[in-house]
């Protein structure tokens, strides 16, 4: 039998029980409706997630920390970065000073909470990865320059942020000792205001929070003493440095050589795997629901497709009186179910689009694009998994009719 | 003469349909048959005799649970029915035989042309041509201007014309009746025997006719009755 025989008897038997065709794509239809939409969600809330980690941190960054309390580690002074900097796979070693806290305060004005870190700025990737909203990183050269977030440029009374550029503010860094707390006061220019910083720091050139950390560590050292000692001490030991690999897939293999001389060692991709496996049960959960939906949906093509087999059992037997094989009759039945597939497949790709460009306009603009995305690919799984559904739903009733004798079914009819 | 049918100690059995332990009927019982090519024969007997049963072993319809069936072919190797597959049997009534039912058995949803066109449609022939000879052979049987109607639109007389139409028009060498008139007043029931004996002499098909009434068992050439299963007359020719 001709395939084109059997497409037009499968729409003439279509035009012939409209009811039954439409009850089967309107049950089809809602399920692959859902599928889109959880797929889609699914899909969107895990390229968020990944969008939203990878702007906190380079994916070829590596943070290595040193602990006294590892054997072997050598402290993080410039000739062991130096020679840290020799592993494979290894572009760019930046020494940090961090986890400093402080207060920013403007004259006569509000002051803020602040975590304070390094930078080597113009040339650091952990700062210049950042959009800019005013100044630029070559104004970070001076000692007492800053570069701060949108954030706390607004919490310093600045509006619009940028409006902070230029200004002096008043770092206020604290130590405890025998002489009980003791504050470090230093005027500071803001010469760079970013966007947005990783975890919403203050970046300080280098030079400047050596002194800081030396002041904040040996009690015997004044503020003034700190401030005017040398920049460059060679003995100095960094707590933390920023390695950057090649390529993310060096990553790996730079963070295992590291470990293995005793560092500690932390990158971002530890919390995208994270995230993702996250993401990957919230996926399947969210696309099972809509396979439910689909499976309520085949049971009842399922249904249809058995009580039509029963009814046209006469007309099936005839068929193979007059030399109608197997293959041919299960064609006939499947052709139908295929129909159906393919026409619930582009109409629940239809609604379930027009329901995520719902609600793409249901969030923020600076998302939309990324949380509940209408790809064609999706069209592509509707169609393959309303082809699915009703295939195996009509594979029964199809083999049931193939097989059926016509004498025998000749005398039930 | 050649034979188109030998059939050798068949035997049909039925058993109660969803009852595995239930009562086995002998439908057939050691049937022995030589169907001569061009032959125009009768098969009679009362209700239950076995007469259809015979009908359906021959058409491929149905497997005897013993013995053979031999169908030979106007071309071509002899084929055993009774140990094809289901499709093969299929294949060889859309080729060779063309089978009439009592009760006609057109389908409802499709008109007196595509009824006639089935064995042509499961032969993977062309639409244009299958309408077309389907048309011819309705055209043949003096029913050329009704090809579009529906089998409620037509007479019981016409409706087994349809049915006549479609067991010739894939040129079947063998036509198998079963009571052809069965369901048809005496006069529309007398136009089809004619149209059935005008068939059978102008093209020579073999041709089987299961009946129950003497007098169109008396227009054919020969006559096998059959009772409780088994011939007990005509079996062999004279």
């Amino acid at each position: 039998m001709r395939l084109s025989d059997v497409l037009r008897a499968a729409f003439a038997h279509i035009r012939r029980t409209p009811v039954f065709f439409y009850a089967n794509l309107i049950a089809i239809t809602v399920g692959i409706l859902l599928v889109v939409v959880m797929l889609s969600m699914a899909v969107g809330l895990s390229r968020y997630v990944d969008a939203t980690l990878k702007s906190e941190a380079s994916v070829e960054m590596i943070e290595v920390t040193f602990d006294a309390r590892t054997p072997g580690a050598k402290p993080l002074t410039l000739a062991t970065l130096r020679e840290l900097g020799k592993l494979p796979g290894c572009r760019l070693i930046t020494p940090v000073v961090d986890s400093v806290f402080a207060d920013l305060r403007l004259d006569k004005g509000p002051e803020t909470f602040i975590s304070l870190a390094s930078t080597v700025a113009p040339n650091d990737p952990e700062v210049t990865r950042n959009p800019l909203l005013a100044g630029s990183y070559e104004n970070l050269g001076g000692d007492q320059s800053l570069m701060v977030p949108e954030e706390t440029a607004r919490e310093l009374g600045f509006s619009p942020a940028q409006g902070a550029i230029g200004r002096v503010v008043t770092l206020h860094i604290t130590r405890s000792g025998e002489r009980g707390i003791e504050s470090l006061l230093m005027p500071m220019k803001i010469a760079v205001v970013a966007r947005k910083t990783r975890h919403a720091r203050v970046y300080a050139p280098l030079r400047f929070m050596r002194r800081v950390a030396r002041w904040q560590s040996d009690p015997r050292l004044t503020a003034r003493g700190a401030m005017t000692a040398p920049a460059d001490d060679p003995a100095f030991a960094y707590t933390a440095a920023l390695f950057y690999a090649n390529r993310a897939e060096d990553v790996p293999a730079l963070r295992a050589a590291v470990e293995k001389r005793g560092y500690r060692t932390a990158s971002i991709l530890d919390s995208v795997e994270r995230y993702r496996q996250i993401m990957l049960v919230a996926g399947v959960v969210l696309t099972s629901l809509g396979l439910i939906a689909l499976f309520t949906g085949s049971i009842s093509i399922f249904n249809t497709a058995y009580a039509a087999v029963m009814r046209r059992m006469r007309e099936f037997a005839i068929y193979k009186t007059y030399g109608a094989t197997k293959k041919a009759i299960l064609s006939l039945v499947l052709a139908e179910a295929i129909i159906t597939a393919i026409a619930a497949g582009i109409l629940g790709f239809a609604g379930g689009s027009a329901i995520c460009l719902l609600l793409q306009r249901a969030v923020s603009a600076e998302v939309e694009a990324i949380l509940f995305p209408v790809e064609w690919w999706l069209l592509g799984v509707a169609i393959l998994t309303a082809s699915l559904a009703t295939i195996a739903a009509s594979a029964i009733p199809a083999r049931n009719a193939a097989e059926l004798s016509a004498t025998e079914a000749m005398r039930a009819a | 003469m050649k034979s188109v049918y030998r059939l050798q100690d068949v035997v049909l059995r039925y058993r109660a349909r969803n009852d595995d332990k239930g009562a086995v009927t002998s439908a057939l019982q050691d049937v022995t048959l030589d169907v001569h090519r061009g032959e125009l024969l009768a098969i009679v007997g009362h209700s239950g005799s076995g007469k259809s049963s015979l009908l359906q072993v021959m058409a491929g319809l149905t497997s005897p649970d013993d013995g053979s069936v031999m169908f030979y072919p106007p071309e071509g190797e002899p084929l055993p029915l009774h140990e094809l597959s289901e499709d093969e049997r299929a294949v060889t009534r859309r080729m060779h035989i063309g089978f009439i039912y009592q009760s006609f058995n057109l389908v409802d949803t499709m008109t007196a042309a595509e009824n006639v066109a089935l064995p042509l449609l499961f032969g993977g022939v062309p639409l244009r041509d299958r309408d077309a000879r389907a048309r011819d052979m309705l055209g043949q049987l003096g029913l050329g201007e009704k090809h579009s109607r529906y089998p409620y639109e037509l007479s019981g007389g016409e409706q087994q014309r349809v049915a006549i139409a479609r067991a010739l028009v894939a040129n079947a060498s063998v036509i198998l009746a079963d009571e052809p008139t069965g369901s048809l007043d005496s006069k529309s029931a007398n136009a089809v025997i004619d149209t059935i004996r005008r068939q059978h002499a102008e093209l020579g098909t073999t041709t089987v006719l299961v009946t129950h009434d003497p007098a169109i068992a008396d227009r054919t050439q020969r006559r096998i009755e059959l009772r409780d299963g088994s011939i007990v007359s005509g079996g062999s020719h004279k």
